[in-house]
Parts: C-alpha cells; sequence; structure tokens
C-alpha cells in the first residue's frame, strides 16, 4: 500500500480486509465530509453524527463496494443522501428557504460593520464563510463539493442526482453570490 | 471580453480564500471511534451460511408438514374410541348413581321391614328393575366399557335379610367373587329364623335386541336386573320357612318366584300358594304369596281348585275362601281367606 494509492484502490483494499488501507482513505477523505455537513448544518454534533453515520456506512458495505466511480462520489452520494434524510426528519427550513435567516445576515453583514477590529485576512475568510452560509442550500452543496470534495461539474450533478447543466448553473449562482459579496475584499 | 477573465480571476481567488477559511477538522474521538468500527469489521469473521440451511431447508419443511398431517389424520381417527371410553365413563357414573338410588330404597325399607309386608314391599323393589348389583362393578368404566356378560355368574348373589322379628330389618347386599369367599359371620344363622331369599344370576336366552345390549351398557343393565327379578327361586327346600326366616332371592332359575306373582297367578301356580297374613293392618298388603308348604299346598289350584282334588291327597283339608279373580278385574278377596287346601 502506497500513500498515493487512489481512494478507490485503497477502497479496495479494505474490502479485502486490509484495515490500514481504510485508515489511509478515511485520513483523506474525513475533513471535507466533515465540513460537508458542518456547512449545511451549522452545528458541530450535527456534523460530527451525520459523518459517523457515513464512515459506518461505508464500513459495513465494504463486500459490496466496486470501483465503478471516483470514490469521493461514491462517498458523497452517501452524504448526499444523508443530507436530505436529515433534512426530512429535521426541520426543513433551511432546505426550503433559500434567504437564511436574519442571523445569518448579521453575521454575514458584522465584519462590514466592523472591518477595522480584525485582521483584513481573517476579515475576507470569516466574510467568505458567512456568504457561504448564506447561499441556498443547492447552491451551497455544490459549492462545498467543488472547493471542499474537489469535485467536477460532472461528479456534483452525479451526487445531487442532477443533470450537469443544474450543477454547473447552481455552482455559477453560488459563485456570482459570493464575488458580489467579496467585492469589496477582491 | 474582459469580464470573463476577471471572473476566472476572482474565481481564484475565492477558490483560495475558501481553502484557507475552510481548515475544520472532525473531533479526534469522531476519528478514534470510525476507524476502530473499521478494524472491528474486518476482524470480524463473515457468517458461514450453513449448507443445510439451504440444501435442506424445503425437504425438511416438506417432511414435518407430511409428519404433522400425519399424526393429526391418526388422532382425528382415534378419537370415536376416545369418545366411546368416556360414554362409558359417563355410563359408569349413571349405574352408580342408579345403584345408589336402588340402596337408598332399600334403607327405606329396612325401617318398615317390621312389618310382616316387608316381603312384598321387597319383591316391588325388585320388580322396579332397577340394578341391585354390586357398586364395586359399576365403579369400574373399564368393565363398563365392555359388553356385559350374557350368561350369568353363580358366584355373584346378593342377600337381603329380614328378622322375623319384625321389629328391625337388615339388608346387606355383598359380591361373591371366584376368588372371594362369602363370609360366614354375614349370614345370620337359619335358627334365628330370618327370611331369607337369594338372587341369583340366571341363563336366559339370548334376545333379538342382544347386540344392542351390547353397545348400550345402561339399557344392559335395566335387562340383567328384570332377568334377575324374573327368576327369583327359593334358595334351599330345607330352608325355606315362609313365615320366618331369611328371604334369599337366587339369581339362576328360570321359573318367577313366589312373591313377585300377581295375586291371580299365584293362586293358580301350583308351587305358591296365597295366604292371608294378619301382621299387616293395611287391607291390600295383608295377602302374601309365598312357596307351597307341604304336599297338600303343591299343585292345588286355589282359584279353580275343588274339595275332591284336595281331600284327594291324603292328610288335605279343603278350606274355602272367598276370593274374586274376575277377568278384566283386580283380583278382590275382600279381606278373608283364599281357598287353600291345609294339611291337617
Amino acid at each position: 500500500m502506497h500513500a498515493d494509492d487512489p481512494d478507490e484502490h485503497l477502497m479496495e483494499q479494505y474490502r479485502d480486509g486490509n484495515a490500514e488501507a481504510f485508515t489511509t482513505l478515511y485520513q483523506r477523505n474525513k475533513a471535507a465530509l466533515y465540513r460537508y455537513f458542518l456547512r449545511q448544518t451549522h452545528h458541530n454534533s450535527i456534523a460530527e453524527e451525520l459523518s459517523q453515520d457515513v464512515w459506518t456506512s461505508i464500513i459495513r458495505a465494504r463486500r459490496s463496494y466496486q470501483a465503478n466511480a471516483k470514490f469521493t462520489t461514491y462517498l458523497f452520494q452517501i452524504a448526499h443522501n444523508r443530507l436530505v434524510d436529515y433534512y426530512r426528519r429535521a426541520d426543513n427550513r433551511v432546505m426550503h428557504n433559500p434567504v437564511n435567516s436574519d442571523e445569518d445576515c448579521e453575521i454575514a453583514n458584522g465584519v462590514q460593520h466592523h472591518p477595522d477590529k480584525q485582521a483584513e485576512a481573517a476579515q475576507i475568510q470569516q466574510r467568505l464563510l458567512s456568504l457561504v452560509h448564506a447561499l441556498p442550500q443547492e447552491q451551497r452543496e455544490a459549492f462545498i463539493l467543488k472547493e471542499d470534495a474537489g469535485l467536477s461539474v460532472e461528479q456534483i450533478a452525479m451526487v445531487t442526482d442532477v443533470n450537469a447543466e443544474t450543477a454547473k448553473s447552481r455552482l455559477r449562482y453560488a459563485v456570482k453570490k459570493i464575488r458580489e459579496g467579496l467585492k469589496d475584499f477582491l | 471580453m474582459n469580464e470573463p477573465i476577471d471572473h476566472k480571476h476572482e474565481d481564484k481567488q475565492i477558490s483560495a480564500l475558501y481553502q484557507k477559511a475552510s481548515a475544520e477538522q472532525p473531533p479526534e474521538h469522531l476519528d478514534n471511534a470510525i476507524l476502530a468500527a473499521a478494524k472491528r469489521e474486518v476482524r470480524a469473521k463473515p457468517r458461514a451460511v450453513s449448507p443445510f440451511s439451504t440444501r435442506w431447508t424445503l425437504p425438511f419443511s416438506l417432511a414435518a408438514v407430511v409428519v404433522l398431517s400425519v399424526s393429526v389424520v391418526t388422532l382425528v381417527q382415534k378419537e370415536p374410541s376416545m369418545e366411546a371410553t368416556g360414554s362409558a365413563d359417563r355410563l359408569g357414573q349413571a349405574a352408580e348413581s342408579a345403584l345408589a338410588h336402588q340402596e337408598e330404597k332399600i334403607a327405606k325399607l329396612k325401617t318398615q321391614a317390621a312389618a310382616p309386608q316387608a316381603e312384598s314391599e321387597i319383591s316391588a323393589v325388585v320388580s322396579s328393575k332397577k340394578p341391585v348389583t354390586s357398586s364395586k362393578k359399576l365403579q369400574s368404566p373399564e368393565r363398563l366399557a365392555e359388553p356385559p356378560p350374557l350368561l350369568p355368574s353363580p358366584q355373584r348373589e346378593t342377600e337381603i335379610r329380614v328378622p322375623s322379628s319384625g321389629l328391625s330389618a337388615e339388608l346387606t347386599s355383598k359380591e361373591t367373587l371366584a376368588d372371594s369367599t362369602p363370609q360366614p359371620s354375614e349370614a345370620v344363622p337359619l335358627a334365628e329364623t330370618p327370611k331369607r331369599l337369594k338372587l341369583s344370576r340366571t341363563t336366559v336366552p339370548q334376545e333379538p335386541k342382544a347386540e344392542e345390549r351390547k353397545a348400550d351398557i345402561a339399557e344392559s343393565s335395566d335387562n340383567e336386573i328384570s332377568t334377575a327379578s324374573a327368576a327369583i327361586q327359593p334358595l334351599d327346600e330345607s330352608q325355606q320357612q315362609p313365615s320366618r326366616g331369611v328371604l334369599a332371592f337366587r339369581l339362576g332359575s328360570s321359573e318367577p318366584a313366589c312373591v313377585l306373582l300377581a295375586p291371580k297367578m299365584c293362586l293358580q301356580s301350583p308351587k305358591c300358594t296365597y295366604i292371608l297374613s294378619n301382621e299387616s293392618d293395611e287391607q291390600d298388603e295383608r295377602y302374601l304369596c309365598r312357596e307351597a308348604a307341604n304336599h297338600c299346598e303343591q299343585g292345588f289350584d286355589q282359584l279353580q281348585g275343588s274339595k275332591q282334588s284336595c281331600e284327594s291327597k291324603p292328610g288335605c283339608l279343603f278350606v274355602p275362601g272367598h276370593c274374586n279373580c274376575l277377568e278384566a278385574q283386580p283380583c278382590d278377596c275382600q279381606g278373608k281367606n283364599p281357598t287353600q287346601c291345609v294339611q291337617q
């Protein structure tokens, strides 16, 4: 097993009983998955719970794994389904409210009101996260899958179960909104 | 033309800023938990699928169904015999109840046996065709399930003892089996002059309903008793003391006993004598049909016998009576003596 083995190969090794392969695989993808849930749910505990559910599902289904696609696509497909299930069970306000709560808007505008109290870089990063937070759920998901998981438009479309044009459109709108929000910093 | 290029540059800036801003990592306990679960899953051996479960499941199920079906059918077929056994139990209880009723009636007679008409009462009880058999037999369902023996057992007898003193009566019932002998102490000596009759089961011709009797135990019991009642005869000629002694009814004779005969039949019977008894106050119960006590009474027809036919025997005297036994009318002696041929 090499450190530069693709994720699919590592998963196949784990399927065949190599636990160390899974450790490497997990270390590569754990942060992206965790942040995916964290950006969508805005709660650390929920992000931890959902992340554990996804990894547990992969562990239990290791015998049936087939490397038909990129592992990250497989991983975030499971994550997307789990997130949808979470939205269905929980208050779906976030799911159907493209514009987030007033608190989110305050957070997004807070940096603008006190630009001189923080370092400029930190101000920009905080501003960026606030803008991402304020995105509609579909656009936010597309943006996160691109930036955190490194998926292409086609892979995003596969994960979110939409066509590529829709995924591309969501991603374009998301970036446009962030760009407009960071106009003063860029 | 320049706008897309600017946007690409801005998008790269946004992506770089986001990578710097998005640095959250899952907590360490979550990592440990997930990695531990992954290792446990690898160490766990796959659950082996037993070849028996796949290869023999269907045949075993079919065999079990067949065995259960056969068992159920067998039980259903055996159920009628079980019901017959249950019927035997119920019949046994019914017969036992009838016996208890009979014994209760006999006990009632004991209190009334002080009068000389006890003999007629006893005959009435016996003629009621209720079972006078021992309860020992009736308590056994197995024996009741079997058809009752058509041929009587000479060892079975029932004794009814009535002391002649008239003040008290003792009626006992006992069953003498082949492996047991009657207790001498239970019998009243003849010197005490009790009236003794002995009932003994008789051999009777098999009736057309014999097959039905095998199936119906209760009916058979009644038939046995009726047969026994019709076959009462004196126990011993030497022990015959009609006025005093033990009334013994023996089941074993085809001739009816005198005590069971109607007045008219008793008057016409050559072996029985119809006499007037003075031991009862009631007019209807003052007459007694007993065995002919001597050669004068034997063979004498008290209804149509003439003085010549009586006195033709040596030492005999014709005593005219007053009995009127016309056809279709009750035999009435009007409380007076019937015609008798007495020994001088």
